[in-house]
């Protein structure tokens, strides 16, 4: 067992190592590109360490001030149980979020191995006491109890030490139940793509519920509070009178929240810890017996679904026959056909990758849950409040968020083929073909992206100036014109292998070409937004609003197609870097 | 006039870094022929096949495809070979019949003449079934038949194959290859790479065998194997030209108990 132990240790630590170092690098500019990637891992590593630093002093700090009564065993208590709450959600959360991110380990590897199922079992569940929140958390408890001790109630902190464990046992066993479910299911590949995407659409959108729900609750309380003071008997001020706010009772807090709430593993350990401060030993004990009871039962179920993984026939590769319906041909009118075969190839592998279609489809729902929570805030549209009145200006702002919703394709242009970028590579394609293909494939997702906005913004906000409407597209169309040179630029400098069918790491750019495309993309966005607030707000002539987006298009084209072909140029030097991209 | 030499090296090298995988080889492979290209895991085969069809350029060396400069014309080229890569080098997410629609585009056949040699492709792999499938869903055996399948489709005049018996059941292994002999009979060059001796031995008519980057033998087969008597196989041969020494391996005495 302890063998076990130390070779999965020693297993992971590599995987680490080896992760933030590499592979192969062919030349400098593909080690910069390398090394930048790395960063983010070894600033995450240095933060962890201050973080459990911290997290010891902290704990120990205020155990001591609750045992020395300077801080209200209520509130010391509470503060602990609102962190362990918003952590067993986040583990539960991220712990489903991981595998949908990045490759998941290689089960049939580890299954040759001459250790026994329980014993394997066993390994990945204490493999999460290496996930970042319980490295932090394990210390913040265990000094918190050692700082009671220390403060002189030794038999508070006897119980908050058991309380510790008993937390510990349960985030790692629901930790790995989760995840043990989630690898389940993305055993097959359908079915992973699918939970993917329905996940991480219902998490977007999911986000927006809480200040959706807290705007409605202060437009309540705006209708029931008594009228604010014109600004004529102010004195011409247009601040309104405020409302004293109550202040925050744990015991008020305590007695609001419903009785199920009890049985959350959180809730047990700050009734074990408050019991045993109030004296009420066999209270104590009685919560943390159940805290270990769910602690078990985790772990039980953990262990069910860990052999329902492992003992699944099914392989990796999901051999259900998947028709798909023929899309047509690979035809773009007014386009060569070899510019147009890349293109459609382009959108269609995108369309059937989960990155691709979270592109696609979360922009609209996203532009609405903003206006709904944007039409509560503001009761009259006024200010930037307009934009959430106003169909065209809303088209607008989806059809930004279609843009930025882009990056994965648009700043990795070549890396999301993988193998198929070799077919591509061994096609009859000079640069400029391969390279206009690409941009133009991009140019269609972004239709594609923007149509959704488009029937949104009409569905919300009818009427408007057509205009306007028709100025929104031209506009984002001289955007995307002039950012194209750089997406290729980028593309070629800093190609990242990704996989599509992750949400993550896995399927993002490079960061320094996502960073460098953000900003210029922003960039750009200022003069095409400046022309329309300077056609329709300013001058108050809607067509005029068209007309100088349709010259912003003309000097785009005039400046894009240069700069493109030069940007095609630089990746015949780069072809081989791309074409050995794993 | 054009050459009697489909393809033909000169002093062709390539290095990655301090590592030399292929060592300035003179490769001349006649036109109609089929062509084993042979050596150990890590003698420079692959290397020496994205060499020759512009996956990679040479550090030095000139090399002629097809009578074209393939550093100057690197276009004109794809245009007149079909590949197998070792990767496959297949969209994941387009089916089979999408991705033999998209090669045929890109090499300009019209839309009726890519149904029709499509069909007889599919047809011919035993793909039928599987067209509308996407390659993510395919077998190896299924990935490897489609990949042939659209290197075939161009009606190439030299084809790549590297490994491309590897991971084929029998039947299909039979059928590619009546399918390139078929192809060589009509003046088609065959360049391939593979493991099994027997298959090279069966198949083609001339060899080029690669040891540590350099190119130890290169010749009609028979000439290989020695004088008509000698009583040699192709694999003996094999071993004596790339000085594989499997006396001299560790006994591993562990391993009998």
């Amino acid at each position: 067992m302890m063998r076990s132990l130390r070779a999965f240790v020693w297993l992971r630590w590599r995987l680490i190592v080896n992760g933030v170092r590499g592979g192969k690098r062919r030349d400098t500019l593909e080690q910069v590109s390398r090394t930048l990637q790395a960063l983010s891992p070894i600033l995450l590593g240095a933060l962890s360490v201050g973080s459990i630093i911290g997290a010891t002093i902290i704990g120990f700090y205020a155990g001591r001030a609750v045992a020395h009564g300077t801080m209200l065993p209520t509130v010391g208590f509470f503060l602990l149980r609102a962190l362990l709450g918003i952590l067993l959600f986040m583990s539960v959360v991220i712990t489903a979020f991981a595998p949908t991110q990045t490759q998941m380990t290689s089960y049939t590897r580890l299954l040759l191995l001459p250790i026994a199922r329980s014993t394997l079992h066993l390994l990945e569940v204490a493999a999460n006491l290496a996930d970042p929140w319980i490295a932090v958390l394990v210390p913040l408890l265990c000094a918190f109890a050692l700082g009671l001790a220390a403060g002189g109630r030794a038999d508070v902190g006897g119980v908050a030490a058991v309380a510790a464990v008993s937390m510990v046992l349960v985030f790692v066993s629901l930790a790995a139940l989760v995840s043990f479910a989630v690898r389940w299911l993305l055993r097959n590949r359908r079915r992973g793509e699918l939970f993917t995407l329905a996940f991480v659409l219902g998490l977007s959108l999911l986000s927006i519920v809480p200040a959706i729900v807290s705007s409605r609750s202060a437009a309540e309380k705006r209708a029931q509070s008594p009228a604010p003071e014109t600004p004529a008997a102010s004195g011409g001020s247009r601040r309104t009178r405020s409302v004293p706010r109550e202040p925050f009772s744990v015991a008020k807090f305590d007695a609001a929240l419903p009785r199920w709430t009890l049985a959350i593993p959180s809730e047990l350990y700050g009734v074990a810890l408050n019991a045993a401060m109030d004296g009420r030993r066999s209270t104590a004990w009685l919560a943390i017996a159940v805290l270990i009871g769910e602690g078990v039962l985790l772990f039980a179920a953990s262990s069910v679904v860990h052999a329902r993984l492992i003992g699944s026939l099914e392989n990796e590769q999901d051999h259900h026959r998947r028709f798909t319906r023929p899309l047509g041909g690979f035809e773009v009118p007014l386009t060569r056909p070899p510019v147009a075969a890349v293109a459609m190839t382009y959108l269609r592998t995108a369309l059937r990758s989960v990155r691709g279609r979270l592109a696609i489809l979360l922009p609209a729902p996203m532009l609405l849950a903003i206006t709904a929570l944007m039409r509560q805030t503001a009761d009259v549209p006024s200010g930037f409040a307009t934009v959430f009145h106003r169909g065209d200006l809303l088209f607008g702002v989806g059809s930004i968020l279609a843009l930025h919703g882009l990056q994965p394709f648009t700043m990795n242009l070549f890396g999301t083929d993988r193998a198929g970028l070799t077919l591509l590579f061994l096609s009859p394609l000079d640069d400029r073909d391969l390279a206009r293909g690409k941009i133009l494939g991009c140019a269609l997702l972004l239709g594609v992206s923007m149509s959704l906005c488009l029937v949104g913004s009409v569905i919300v906000a009818p009427g408007g100036d057509v205009w306007t409407w028709l100025a929104v597209p031209v506009g984002i169309a001289a955007v995307w014109l002039l950012a194209s040179p750089l997406a290729v630029w980028l593309s070629v400098l800093f190609p990242v292998a990704a996989d599509l069918s992750k949400t993550g790491k896995g399927g993002n750019p490079h960061p320094l070409a996502m960073l460098v495309g953000l900003f210029a993309v922003m960039a750009l966005l200022v003069p095409t937004a400046l022309l329309f607030v300077v056609a329709d707000f300013w001058l108050r002539r809607p067509p005029l609003a068209l007309v100088l987006e349709l010259l912003w298009l003309g000097f785009a084209v005039l400046v894009a197609w240069p700069l493109l072909n030069l940007a095609a140029s630089s990746l015949s030097s780069r072809r081989e870097n791309l074409a050995m991209l794993r | 006039m054009s050459s009697a030499l489909a393809i033909e090296t000169s002093d062709l090298r390539k290095a990655f870094g301090d590592l030399v995988a292929v060592d300035g080889i003179d490769l001349a492979v006649p036109r109609g022929s089929f062509y084993g290209f042979l050596g150990p895991n890590g003698a420079g085969k692959s290397t020496t096949i994205k060499c020759l069809t512009g996956l990679i350029r040479p550090t030095s060396g000139t090399y002629r495809i097809l009578d074209l400069d393939a550093i100057a014309q690197p276009v004109e080229v794809k245009r007149r070979i079909g590949v197998v890569p070792e990767d496959l080098a297949l969209f994941d997410r387009l089916s089979g019949a999408e991705t033999l629609a998209f090669v045929g585009q890109v090499h300009g056949l019209d839309a009726a003449s890519v149904r029709g040699r499509s069909a007889e492709l599919l047809t011919l792999m035993d793909l039928t079934r599987a067209k509308d499938d996407l390659v993510a869903d395919y077998s190896h055996g299924m990935r490897k038949k489609i990949a042939l399948a659209a290197a075939l489709l161009p009606a190439p005049r030299l084809l790549f194959l590297d490994e491309p018996f590897e991971g084929v059941d029998a039947v299909a292994s039979r059928q590619i290859r009546d399918l390139l002999a078929h192809f060589v009979k009509g003046g088609g060059t065959v360049f391939l790479t593979s493991h099994i001796l027997e298959i090279v031995d069966r198949l083609c008519d001339h060899i080029g065998i690669i040891s540590k980057g350099r190119l130890v033998a290169q010749g009609p087969i028979a000439e290989l194997r020695g004088a008509p008597g000698s009583g040699k196989t192709l694999e003996e041969r094999f071993f004596e030209l790339v000085g594989a020494d499997t006396t001299s391996a560790p006994a591993l005495d562990w391993l009998s108990r």
